[in-house]
């Protein structure tokens, strides 16, 4: 995909440039393009580095271990096809610790053990993606970051005047995109006809292969 | 205006000072456990540094190519009704795609407009209030191997979509009256 975007814009803002007489300004956006990189990566870099310490001093004191078990009571709700205290629930909650703390990167691990958890416990078979699975990937896209550290950053870089300011207007902007989100998928599943349906408390299936096996080995 | 400006900056005074000194509290050797974070951190800017080289020449080439102001001009019944400013039309493109592309096309408008003008402000909560959709369902899915995702990109997408149209709305009624 980004093979496509990115050979894409640029042929068609090269042709659109030359066409428009901006021959001069297209060829110095190449030529300068790079030098600006390097500027926003040294701002970038500081940034990383000063918010990666203190999230680790965070994960370490137990900080956000400490805010994941606050969040149990919501994420049950949410997902109400999982084991109570099971290890999917331990992760979930970890992962949207770590990214209300505000670094994605220390999201990622717990986010992605948080899956393998789930499949087991909703969907240990199938190819196609469980209701409680579906609600963790939407909260996951949603951004429910408490500071966005990397554009408090680019703002403050960049001389606003009051880079914070803005920090009431993503918390507002962040949950209306979480509440569309779940419900988009709440209405969407519901239409499809297969709406929650709660996979860990029907009776497991394994006994009966582990039953049917032996026949055909014997 | 000036609320927000003291209440933004006094959370992130307490997110920093806060965080040292439950660590503290709890023993944690502060200062080594910060070096190694700080360690990682710089790795992730090196490893999105390639990436970043690539967009930054895409969206510095397709703005100096002034296709966005002739967008601008097809696109403005719909952005003036919500209220959505021009300048945002790329990133609202490209956000879910590209995460490094969306900070590129952040720090264009920055430059362009300042972070204080209108869009400059409306830029900053898009980027703060939503993700990089595609990539964040292609890795979370695909380390569990499921193909069929269901309703999950529409869904994404309403949140991604309903983040942009309230980033213009809180910015109008909470930081421009």
């Amino acid at each position: 995909m980004m093979n496509h975007i990115f050979a894409w814009l640029i042929i068609v803002s090269a042709v659109w440039g030359i066409c428009q007489g901006r021959s001069g300004e297209v060829s110095s956006a190449i030529l300068t393009s790079g030098g600006e990189t390097v500027q926003l990566l040294i701002t970038l870099t500081g940034a990383m580095a000063v918010w990666s310490g203190l999230m680790a001093i965070a994960e370490a004191s137990g900080l956000t271990a400490r805010i994941a078990s606050l969040l149990r009571p919501v994420t049950r709700r949410l997902m109400p096809g999982l084991r109570e205290g099971g290890e999917a629930e331990q992760y979930i909650c970890l992962n949207i610790a770590a990214n209300l703390l505000g670094l994605g990167n220390a999201a990622t691990p717990p986010g992605l053990r948080a899956m393998h958890a789930i499949r087991r416990e909703t969907c240990p078979r199938g190819t196609s993606a469980s209701a409680d699975m579906i609600t963790f990937v939407v909260l996951n896209t949603a951004s429910l970051q408490l500071l966005p550290t990397t554009l408090l950053v680019l703002r403050t870089d960049a001389g606003a005047a009051h880079p914070t300011e803005i920090l009431p207007c993503v918390w507002l902007s962040s949950l209306a995109a979480l509440t569309a989100g779940l419900t988009m998928s709440f209405i969407l599943r519901s239409i499809g006809g297969n709406a929650p349906k709660r996979l860990s408390q029907q009776p497991p299936s394994r006994p009966q292969k582990k039953g049917v096996l032996p026949h055909g080995i014997f | 205006m000036g609320f927000f400006d003291t209440f933004g900056n006094i959370a992130v005074i307490t997110a920093a000072a806060g965080m040292i000194l439950y660590a503290v509290i709890k023993g944690v050797p502060v200062f080594d456990t910060f070096l190694d974070g700080a360690r990682e951190g710089l790795q992730t800017a090196f490893r999105i540094a390639p990436a970043l080289a690539a967009l930054m020449l895409c969206v510095s080439m397709v703005r100096a190519s002034g296709l966005p102001d002739a967008a601008e001009q097809w696109l403005s019944p719909l952005t003036g009704t919500l209220r959505l400013p021009s300048e945002t039309v790329p990133l609202m493109l490209l956000r879910p795609i590209s995460g490094s592309g969306a900070l590129a096309v952040v720090r264009q408008i920055f430059t362009d407009v300042g972070p204080d003008s209108y869009a400059g402000r409306v830029a900053s909560v898009m980027m703060g209030s939503t993700e990089t959709t595609f990539y964040t369902v292609t890795v979370y899915y695909g380390s569990v191997g499921i193909q069929k995702t269901g309703c999950t990109i529409p869904a994404a997408l309403t949140a991604d979509l309903t983040g942009m149209l309230f980033a213009a709305l809180t910015v109008t009624l909470l930081l421009q009256a």
